[in-house]
């Protein structure tokens, strides 16, 4: 067992430091905790630029190419820092909130959200950590192109599936992560492959409550992130394996590093944006939908944030260079190597399909993957645009933006299940009801965020 | 020999159930809270004369079982029956047990899969066997069709039905049902990372019910809150709402991780068996037979879905796992799992008994070496 973790624990520890480091630099203001919180997630995308240039350079993935790779990513971090340690973040002290009695409402909202957060986390370290893969799309689309890549020493693009492999057309951040995980192992090791991405989602989820913290306080925090786990299907998902839990992961973190722009008043604030973007274009390395249910909509909500504010908009516009010059590679090598751009090549075929209504309503309002989540926000997404409108004291109206993006995706869902042949995904219960938990957990986000603290705070 | 389903004149039913009445109360009054006897003790316990049997049936999560037996069982029959009532007295009489599946059905004859009760009657000279049929999620104190498939193992079984009545459930019976339609755990399939089915209390959706209330709530907490607190009070309401169900949720993870924990530790983990046995037992032939992973072709025998063939062969590649017959020709080895069409046979050839795998129309001559927990059978293939 030491002969499989340590080789595990070493390319864990370079990915966290690298990261960190790239964190340090990106961020305006921060606490060292958010900054080691926010390593990962970043040298994930490091991590699948990195494969991608050794894909298209012909370099294989081997233990020595992959960590000389980051050593160098890392080593250029650090002669970064060292020449130019006015880049760093300002090191943000962590402010202890001051001691106040807990009424009995905060008090029951801290237990029922922990409660939620330790039986999640407690399902997800044991279908993660102690039990192997057990869900078919993981073996064929997911863990097992990274196993044949990284058996392979090259990112599998296998056109049939005679190995076993399907949806070469998929983008490689989640089988990037695997094969970099497995590294120094003997064979493919399906619990650091999964691992892995445990450790993602914990670093993910954990960031997600230090912003939201900064923005309100730990009651409002943590409440926010048991919403969001309390989506069942979400829950279901902390088991790892199918990438939609890193997309939404990403689209989160992204959310939320707007929401920080818009509150910062930091000299540097536009790093908040930048890291928003940088999120971004992780979910286009991560999956197809990233593009148009991130990218897109990500635009969007900018565009809507920027207004007509021409100083904001001198921030947005390097971000949205940025985000999209990382992005890009991406389709443009998929059009070139002949893949498909979207997950199914049916995608584009429009077509009322009315027998899908039926269902779409039953899936989210009804049955058991949302729970009462639609209801919810139902009621909230039109209150709190009502609030905002009528300059409501409860209501943060600079955040409402934020809800655009979730709204969009909802829309953009149900376009194309209801109006291309992905009706059948839909009719037969297959990628519906996984994809719309996304939107899902950002309308959450976003209503969180569009809460007024009671006790503003300077970012 | 089908089943023969055979019911008695009404008048002979009545009469039937007064002579056996007091008997019968005075068994459920001091069963009634000893529920269950196991379906296994049932076929353990041989005929029995002119007793009755109460049965907890065990709740199926999918029709694939029920599939799975009909193709197995060669003695089979299919009826309907319709009434309103929370257990069902089966009057019989059966050379050898019979299994039934059964299932409510809508007004539209639909049912949801994960309705499904499995039993097995013990063989009788005569006798009933009462079944609770609240066990199913789609139970309900209405006036309800049954689907039941009626199954043994051979084709010759004299079998027959004389009275069928369906026993009237109190107001405890359905508030107790109720309570524990509730807490009946999600199922866990391999679709579930697509969607999960729900809670049904009396075949009722209970994510539907809770969610007129959460709207309903949401309404008076905009009506009745102070002004100025309105938001936060809704915004509570809400929470209160999404994290009760979370709860209840988190319970039934909690449970997912204790069955899949012991299972996977028994051999056995949920629907993917013990392909976690399988493939390091591939794995160790192959170094054992000095082959080559990569250039190692394990034929898989199988009837029904590709699920378990597509985890076996995740967990050991390089091996080639594959159903396509073409490949027998150079398959090293093959694995015989869920499949309902195969057997092996022995035969003699110049004084050399030899066995052979027969797999649908395929034959090959074949050694078995492993037998694993969920029934697999692995061979050795002769070229």
């Amino acid at each position: 067992m030491m002969q499989s973790f340590l080789p595990f624990l070493q390319i864990f520890l370079i990915l966290l430091i690298e990261g960190t480091a790239l964190a340090l630099l990106l961020l305006p203001i921060s606490t060292m905790s958010l900054a080691i919180a926010l390593g990962l997630p970043l040298s994930a995308l490091t991590n699948v630029l990195l494969v991608f240039l050794y894909t298209v350079t012909g370099v294989p993935l081997t233990l020595i190419s992959i960590t000389m790779g980051h050593l160098a990513i890392l080593g250029a971090l650090i002669l970064l820092i060292y020449l130019r340690p006015q880049f760093l973040m300002d090191l943000e002290r962590p402010v202890k909130e001051p001691k106040k009695r807990l009424s009995t409402v905060q008090k029951s909202i801290i237990i029922a959200s922990l409660l939620i957060i330790v039986m999640n986390a407690g399902y997800s370290f044991v279908h993660a950590i102690l039990l192997p893969t057990v869900q078919y799309d993981s073996a064929t689309n997911w863990t097992m192109r990274s196993e044949i890549s990284f058996v392979d020493h090259h990112i599998a693009f296998d056109a049939d599936e005679s190995r076993g492999m399907a949806k070469p057309q998929y983008p490689f951040l989640f089988h990037a992560l695997q094969i970099t995980a497995n590294q120094g192992q003997e064979r493919w090791l399906d619990t650091a492959a999964n691992g892995i991405l445990y450790l993602l989602s914990i670093a993910t989820f954990g960031a997600v409550f230090l912003m939201i913290r900064k923005l309100h306080d730990s009651v409002h925090s943590v409440a926010t992130l048991a919403t969001i786990i309390s989506i069942p299907l979400l829950g279901l998902h902390l088991a790892q394996g199918y990438g939609d839990l890193n997309l939404l992961q990403y689209f989160l973190l992204s959310l939320c590093c707007l929401g920080m722009w818009i509150e910062s008043t930091h000299a540097r604030r536009h790093r908040w944006l930048m890291l928003s973007g940088i999120f971004v274009a992780a979910s286009v390395w991560t999956k197809s939908e990233g593009s148009v249910f991130g990218l897109l909509p990500w635009l969007l909500t900018v565009s809507l944030i920027c207004g007509r504010n021409k100083q904001t908009w001198k921030e947005a516009i390097p971000a949205i260079i940025v985000t999209f010059a990382l992005s890009v590679p991406w389709p443009i090598f998929a059009w070139l190597q002949g893949l498909s751009l979207t997950p199914h090549s049916s995608d584009t075929m429009l077509q009322l399909h009315l027998e899908g209504v039926k269902e779409a309503l039953i899936g989210l309002f009804g049955r058991g993957s949302f729970g009462l989540t639609w209801y919810a926000l139902m009621v909230l997404v039109p209150v709190f645009l009502y609030g905002g409108w009528k300059h409501h004291p409860a209501v943060k109206r600079p955040q409402l933006p934020l809800l655009l993006w979730g709204s969009v995706m909802f829309l953009e869902f149900l376009f194309i299940y209801l109006a291309t042949p992905n009706v059948r995904f839909l009719l037969n219960a297959e990628s519906f009801y996984r994809q719309m938990m996304i939107p899902a957990a950002m309308l959450i986000l976003a209503c969180s965020l569009c809460i007024k603290p009671k006790a503003e705070k300077h970012l | 020999m089908p089943i023969i389903l055979i019911f008695g004149s009404e008048r002979d039913n009545q009469l039937y159930v007064s002579v056996k009445e007091r008997a019968i109360m005075k068994t459920m009054s001091t069963a009634f809270f000893a529920r269950i006897i196991s379906t296994a003790c049932l076929i353990l316990t041989p005929a029995f004369a002119s007793a009755q049997v109460l049965i907890t049936p065990l709740s199926v999560d999918s029709s694939a079982p029920v599939e799975q037996a009909l193709q197995e069982n060669k003695g089979y029959a299919s009826t309907s029956i319709e009434g309103q009532g929370s257990k069902l007295r089966l009057t019989y009489q059966a050379s050898e047990p019979v299994t039934i599946y059964m299932v409510p059905l809508s007004a539209e004859e639909h049912f949801v899969p994960t309705d499904f009760l499995m039993l097995t009657l013990p063989a009788t000279d005569g006798g009933s066997a009462e079944i609770d049929l609240t066990v199913s999620p789609g139970w309900t104190p209405k006036t309800t069709k049954w689907l039941l498939h009626l199954m043994t193992k051979t084709e010759d079984t004299n079998a027959g039905f004389s009275a069928v009545e369906f026993l009237p459930a109190s107001t405890f019976t359905i508030m107790n049902t109720a309570f524990w339609h509730f807490f009946k755990q999600e199922p866990y399939t391999p679709s579930s990372y697509h969607a999960l089915r729900g809670y049904r209390v009396l075949s009722r959706d209970v994510t539907m019910i809770i969610g007129f209330l959460v709207l309903l709530a949401s309404i008076l907490t905009i009506i009745f809150a102070k002004k100025g607190t309105k938001l936060m009070a809704l915004v509570i309401v809400l929470f209160t709402f999404q994290a009760l169900y979370g709860l209840r949720f988190g319970f039934d993870l909690l449970r997912f991780s204790s069955e899949h924990l012991t299972g996977y530790a028994n051999g056995m983990y949920d629907e993917a068996g013990s392909v976690y046995q399988i493939a390091p037992s591939l794995r160790s032939l192959v170094v054992q037979d000095k082959k080559s992973e990569a250039e190692t072709t394990v034929f898989v025998c199988r009837s029904g879905t590709n699920y378990k063939e597509k985890i076996l062969r995740y967990f050991s590649y390089p091996i080639r796992i594959s159903s396509d017959a073409s490949l027998t020709a150079s398959a090293d080895y093959a694995l015989v799992m869920n499949s309902r069409d195969w057997n092996v046979q022995t035969v003699s050839e110049n004084g050399v008994n030899k066995q052979f795998l027969q797999c649908a129309d395929l034959k090959l001559e074949a050694t078995q070496i492993a037998t694993f927990p969920d029934g697999s059978i692995l061979f050795s293939l002769v070229r």
